[in-house]
């Protein structure tokens, strides 16, 4: 991916540790005005002393009432530091949420008008979307990650606005660790993917769950030769994520769908990977979801899922990880951590000695790097 | 018929909404507290906002070749003074960090206490 975004000078790429320059990301991308851009520079220095310090000081006192044998999560409250932590982390994501929707907010119709555009001339991939398609319960719960109206808001016609958020909102979140464009996980998956079956001619690939594409388009540049496919219930989303990746020159099949029940037919991709979509679905959609992901791969064909590293962590430092499950609207999170994942992919129809879990390091600045869960269907 | 303003346009569209689905955790031991910190918060982003604006003014007046007086401060680099902002603020944050870290500290009482001992340092 390039390092600096399209449309951005050196210059603003230079300045911009937050992730987020002044200016465009992109043709179809929101205009970040520099007053915008202030706002969102002051959030990530905020998050860069939660992170810091206060982090490391909330850790220990974890480790220490593991050591006596309390659970954190009883004994940590009392404590004004993580009080202190929590309540700051939370105000934190409130309000970097809430300027990421405003700086959209100011310019919806033209983000509306200009991916309609891009979408009307000819250009690489497709949109497809199908209104038929219901949002799943687990996501219409509560809206995941404190983001009010979630990836589904939709306020005027062809609205993109929770996927021109989305983009905003994901970089400031990482940083800016994570790549230019956000891209890390796509690039760590597709990376794993060519190591993982060396031997599979990788032509067809689906992304599930892939809001605006962001992974999606890192697959294009690893398998230029190869047809990509995505798939996310939002359609906001996928308008956005369409446009997204012609302004970016990137040819994708984006077409709005239920991973639980895909829309092709059997043995139609050579991977189907998935970028943190796990974490956000629930105990009795993991199953269907394997399942659809063994039913429409070619024989032989691998599966690759990207997820937050959330297991195998020591007691505290899993306590800090379930944080965002109790106190940010991630109400599957915690739960994922202690299923059998190799064992839903068996029950799927993936051979056990094929299943894979291991943690991959980032391609970018991401620490912890990031959890892969694979598996391959018989030949 | 004159098309819809701009402004009546823009009224058209619903506002969005503020409140995320899903109740929020009491993570302070007062629910007023973290309503507090939340516009602390905000108030000090809209500090960042204007002293970037300050640097920029300056920044393009020096670009202009106007000589600035030396009270006007310096165009300093931006991410550096938002840190420096955020640490200033909050700087009880860090303070709280260090204490967790070290440890907890002798009671001051039991400090004055002993201090005052015949038999005490
Ligand atoms: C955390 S985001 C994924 C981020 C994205 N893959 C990336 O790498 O940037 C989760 C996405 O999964 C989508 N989603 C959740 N459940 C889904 C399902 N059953 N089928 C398709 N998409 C789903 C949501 O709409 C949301 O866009």
């Amino acid at each position: 991916m390039r390092a600096v975004p399209a449309g951005g000078t050196e210059e603003a790429a230079a300045e911009a540790p937050v992730g987020v320059a002044a200016g465009r990301l992109h043709a179809a991308a929101p205009e970040v005005d520099p007053e915008e851009r202030a706002l969102l520079a002051f959030a990530v220095a905020f998050k860069g002393l939660l992170r810091g310090r206060m982090r490391d000081a909330v850790c220990v006192r974890a480790e220490a009432c593991v050591a006596r044998g309390d659970l954190p999560e009883e004994a940590l409250t009392e404590e004004p530091i993580y009080r202190w932590w929590s309540a700051a982390l939370r105000a934190q994501q409130d309000f970097y949420v809430d300027v990421t929707a405003a700086i959209v907010d100011r310019q919806l119709e033209a983000l509306a008008a200009t991916a309609r555009t891009i979408a009307r001339d000819p250009g690489p991939g497709s949109l497809t979307l199908d209104p038929s398609v219901r949002v799943p319960t687990y996501q219409a719960a509560v809206d995941i990650h404190c983001v009010p109206g979630s990836y589904f808001l939709e306020r005027i016609a062809d609205d993109v606005g929770p996927g021109a958020r989305s983009e905003l909102g994901s970089l400031a979140f990482a940083m800016g660790r994570h790549g230019a464009m956000n891209e890390d996980k796509g690039v760590v998956a597709a990376e794993f993917a060519r190591s993982f079956a060396p031997d599979l001619a990788i032509r067809r690939i689906l992304d599930l769950g892939c809001t605006i594409g962001m992974s999606t388009l890192a697959w294009c540049d690893a398998f230029p030769a190869a047809e990509v496919h995505a798939v996310d219930v939002s359609a906001p989303c996928l308008r956005y994520g369409h446009a997204r990746a012609r302004a970016l020159g990137r040819c994708v099949h984006f077409r709005q769908a239920d991973a639980e029940a895909l829309p092709y037919p059997d043995g139609s991709f050579d991977v189907v990977a998935s970028h943190i979509l796990l974490h956000e679905t629930s105990r009795a959609a993991l199953p269907r979801i394997f399942a659809e992901c063994h039913r429409v791969l070619v024989p032989g064909g691998a599966m690759v899922h990207v997820e937050v590293p959330i297991r195998d962590l020591d007691p505290a430092a899993a306590f800090l990880a379930r944080w965002d499950a109790w106190n940010n609207n991630e109400p599957f999170w915690g739960h994922l951590a202690g299923l059998d994942l190799a064992g839903l992919c068996v029950q799927a129809g993936f051979p056990q000695e094929g299943v894979v879990e291991t943690v991959v390091p980032s391609a970018h600045q991401k620490a912890g790097g990031w959890l892969v869960l694979a598996a391959r269907k018989p030949a | 018929m004159r098309a819809p303003s701009r402004d009546a346009r823009r009224r058209a569209i619903p506002p969005r909404p503020r409140a995320a689905l899903g109740a929020r955790p009491r993570l302070l031991a007062s629910a007023d507290s973290e309503v507090l910190l939340a516009m602390i918060v905000a108030l000090a982003a809209e500090v960042h906002r204007l002293e970037d604006r300050h640097d920029r003014l300056l920044a393009a007046l020096a670009r202009d070749g106007v000589k600035l007086p030396e009270e006007a401060g310096p165009a300093s680099a931006r991410a550096p003074r938002a840190e420096a902002l955020v640490e200033r603020v909050f700087r009880v944050f860090d303070e709280m960090a260090e204490r967790a870290l070290r440890g907890d500290d002798e009671p001051y009482p039991d400090v004055v206490d002993r201090l005052g001992r015949p038999e005490g340092p």
